[in-house]
């Protein structure tokens, strides 16, 4: 029977590399990836859950890390910002948000990037609802979003 | 943003989930954690071993049955649901969990954690009440049903006592439903809503979320308007006041909502 | 004649076809933001260092009785705490951008002897990681004698109401006036008089996504700190650090790369650098610091509350707006750090976009037991305009 246990061993794969590492059961996720790992792509702008600034994608699911224990993790497979670009050149999604000046400090792209990239997998070209839908989970206190949506209309073919 | 030290299970069975929760007084059922891991996150509250149910596959089917009765896991995600072709049994069920949050939210969150929670924002327990839904909750001594009036009993609190687990929920198959509320921003937490089923015989069942502890449930005499305000206004309600409503808002929104939700509901006939 | 005094034949000018303005012109960061490789501060790590959590005040207004820090010092993995008796050992108080009676406060990195705000910093304690840091410092025992809390700035200057500063002696920090124009004139050629008794402007907060934080390290050598900071402003953290810590600005090295949005709000993180700094020395570590969002939405950087009383309008009957004057009372906080500026800042776009030509504003800055409010949005009070 499984025991109750304040830290066990677990194993990730995260954007193709495989890790094994004992933590704490009280360890975040989010905290997990960041200073256990060093990718310290995705970030945290809140306590609540309500930023999105930390979201991943957990099993082909969109997630906030920050509302997930690492140990929870144990066997999953892991996509953070860090893992979008290859040999990195930026991809249609990343260039669309240059291209649109859908960030300014930078800060809220990474989890923008994951919920769209999410979004475009399982819609290539969203509607404008459909995008709005799919970054409501995600806050930004520069840009107003609007360009956000644009870009990722445009990365969707459908600007 | 930080936890305090807690223990940790992964069960593999909903057996082993049972014994464990009985076995530990200070632990806790942990579902989809996009409330408890905020609560524990504020050190609101900090139990002291969390068995982690995520690993039970048995808590998560969508079975629709023969006779249309619809029975789902309780560990059945918001994004579960709103996609699963046997749900559109009950439509609105999918309908108000694309409601809750966001797709993060909704990835994770399950039906199971949003009704034993109990939160009285929370969007599923009136909706539950309104289509007449069964809760089975089991044990180490086995399983029992209880009708959803039953289920919630205060604040935070539900019918599922120390050593249980609520299982799965069954709902009749159905369409005449309608669904309700005022939200703090688009798909926020609610301030006030109504979930209405209205059935083919005519009756009518309204339950009212946010005006109680548990959901307030009312039996207007027929869809009509005038007698939804009247079941709503004689039900005694005395709403909380808090920084988002004064309890006369939140009882005028009950009867407006109320209202909007019957429309819903008797407009699918 | 030699060629040098024959005037050179002007070099011909090449028009450019194209010019920047109207152009999409591409940022040089965005392929590194856009990568999740920028550097924001919590990104920043360094070998062995400690990770700090302020224990901050439950009440607006309380003597400081005891602090007890053993049982949070005993925790395995602690490094050390920090008290506000040492800074006020070890520092001298912030200078102020006030006149008397602002001038007198007494402003250190951490409370001394009394707290003045929820969420003003009593005790920060450093620890090994950031979870033991945060237990550690939930058995930091403080004893506090409550004190009544000025929450109304209109009755702050009341016989009767707590004075949040000895040093100063009253709750009033500053006022001043600013006129321009004529405003006898303008009032006597009005048709009519707007009056407004009063007008109030709530606090708000422009909350960047990232909150305040640093890594400080202290070099033992060089006595140099080197202060990874997403401070927005380190050219105003240094002069305030510098005399406070009792040394040459040259010893406060300020790195920064990215930071998650300031508006304003990651100015006045200077009080909690020091506490930093202090800890880095006396510690003999690199102390990292990270805010949290509830931190910062209880304690850091509210702005623009403010009263209006008194105004009168001076108007012609087609329409025209000849000039105004106000009696603006600035509800400044617990502490003025960056105040009065936010007050003169505003005296000098009062005008906003319209034809005024005729202004008075009488100011009064007044203290209260909130926040201390901070720049937020540059004029730092551009819903009043």
């Amino acid at each position: 029977m499984a025991d109750l246990s304040p830290s066990r061993a677990i194993t990730v794969t995260v954007n193709g590399v495989e890790y094994e590492r004992e933590v704490e059961a009280r360890k975040l996720l989010i905290h997990f990836i960041r200073d256990d790992l060093d990718l310290t792509g995705s970030h945290i702008g809140c306590d609540t859950g309500n930023c999105g600034a930390c979201s991943v994608i957990v099993d082909g699911r969109l997630v906030k890390s920050c509302m997930q224990l690492a140990v929870q993790a144990d066997g999953a497979t892991i996509e953070t910002v860090e893992g979008l670009s290859e040999d990195g050149a930026l991809t249609e999604l990343q260039q669309a948000f240059s291209d649109h000046h859908a960030l300014q400090c930078g800060y809220c792209t990474p989890g923008m990037l994951m919920s769209a990239t999410a979004l475009l997998r399982e819609r290539p070209s969203p509607t404008e609802d459909e995008i709005r839908k799919a970054l409501q989970g995600n806050i930004c206190r520069c840009t107003g979003y609007w360009n956000i949506f644009e870009a990722v209309k445009a990365a969707g073919g459908s600007a | 943003m930080l936890l305090r030290a807690v223990d940790y299970a992964k069960p593999d069975s909903v057996a082993e989930a049972v014994e464990l929760l009985a076995a530990n007084d200070g632990a806790r059922a942990l579902a989809g954690g996009q409330t408890l891991i905020n609560v524990m996150k504020a050190r609101a509250a900090s139990p002291d071993g969390l068995v982690d149910l995520n690993g039970l596959d048995d808590l998560k089917g969508i079975d629709l049955a023969a006779d249309g009765t619809l029975t789902i896991g309780a560990m059945a995600t918001y994004a579960d649901i709103a996609s699963s072709a046997e749900a559109r049994a009950r439509p609105i069920l999918g309908e108000v969990c694309l409601q809750i949050a966001d797709v993060q939210v909704r990835n994770r969150g399950t039906i199971g954690g949003n009704l034993c929670s109990n939160d009285p924002t929370n969007h599923l327990p009136p909706l539950v009440c309104a289509i007449g839904a069964r809760m089975t909750i089991v044990s180490g001594g086995g399983e029992r049903t209880i009708p959803a009036d039953e289920f919630f009993v205060g604040v935070y609190l539900t019918a599922v006592g120390p050593g249980e687990l609520l299982k799965s929920i069954t709902v009749p198959a159905g369409t005449h439903d309608g669904f309700a509320a005022v939200t703090l921003g688009a798909d926020g937490t609610c301030i006030a809503n109504a979930a209405a089923s209205v059935g083919g015989d005519g009756s009518v069942r309204l339950a009212l979320g946010c005006v109680a502890a548990v959901p307030v449930v009312v039996a207007p005499a027929s869809d009509a308007e005038e007698d939804v305000r009247a079941a709503v206004r004689g039900a005694g309600l005395e709403p909380p006041a808090d920084v988002h409503a004064s309890s006369e808002y939140r009882a005028h929104l009950a009867e407006v909502l109320s209202v909007r939700a019957i429309r819903q509901a008797a407009g699918k006939r | 004649m030699s060629e040098t005094t024959i005037a050179p034949a002007p070099t011909e000018v090449v028009v450019p076809t194209r010019r920047w303005s109207g152009q999409n012109v591409p940022r040089k960061e965005d392929k590194r933001l856009t990568q999740g490789e920028g550097v924001f501060v919590d990104d920043v790590k360094r070998h062995g260092m400690g990770y700090v959590h302020f224990v901050r005040s439950p009440y607006a207004h309380a003597h400081i009785v005891s602090i007890d820090l053993s049982k949070a010092e005993a925790v395995k993995g602690v490094y050390g705490t920090l008290t506000g008796e040492e800074v006020a050992a070890l520092t001298d108080p912030f200078f102020q951008l006030a006149t008397d009676p602002g001038a007198k406060l007494k402003d250190y990195a951490l409370a001394v002897g009394r707290v003045r705000y929820v969420g003003e910093p009593v005790v920060a304690v450093v620890a090994e990681t950031r979870e033991l840091a945060r237990d550690a410092s939930e058995l930091v025992e403080i004893e506090y004698e409550p004190l009544g809390a000025v929450v109304d700035a209109r009755t702050a200057q009341d016989a009767g109401t707590e004075v949040l500063h000895e040093d100063a002696g009253t709750n009033l920090m500053w006022e001043g006036v600013y006129e321009w124009g004529d405003l006898d004139a303008a009032f006597a050629e009005a048709d009519r008089v707007v009056k407004i008794k009063e007008l109030h402007f709530h606090r708000f907060n422009s909350t960047p996504l990232e909150c305040d934080g640093a890594l400080v390290e202290y070099n033992r050598g060089t006595g140099q700190w080197t202060i990874h900071t997403n401070n927005q402003f380190p050219g105003f953290a240094v002069i305030m650090m510098g005399p406070a810590m009792r040394c040459g600005l040259d010893k406060l090295r300020f790195v920064t790369q990215d930071i998650g949005g300031g508006f304003g709000n990651k100015i006045t993180s200077h009080p909690q650098l020091v506490a930093c700094c202090l800890l880095a020395r006396k510690l003999n570590r690199p102390v990292q610091w990270t805010e949290w969002r509830t931190d910062f939405h209880l304690s850091m950087s509210h702005g623009n509350e403010r009263w209006f009383h008194d105004t009168e309008v001076a108007v012609k009957s087609d329409g025209t707006l000849l000039g105004f004057r106000t009696k603006a009372l600035d509800d400044a906080g617990a502490w003025l750090r960056y105040e009065p500026l936010g007050g003169v800042i505003w005296a000098q776009v009062t005008p906003g976009m319209y034809r005024w030509r005729n202004i008075r504003l009488e100011f009064t800055q007044v203290a209260t037991n909130k926040a201390p409010v901070s720049p937020n949005r540059g004029y730092s009070r551009m819903q009043h305009l």
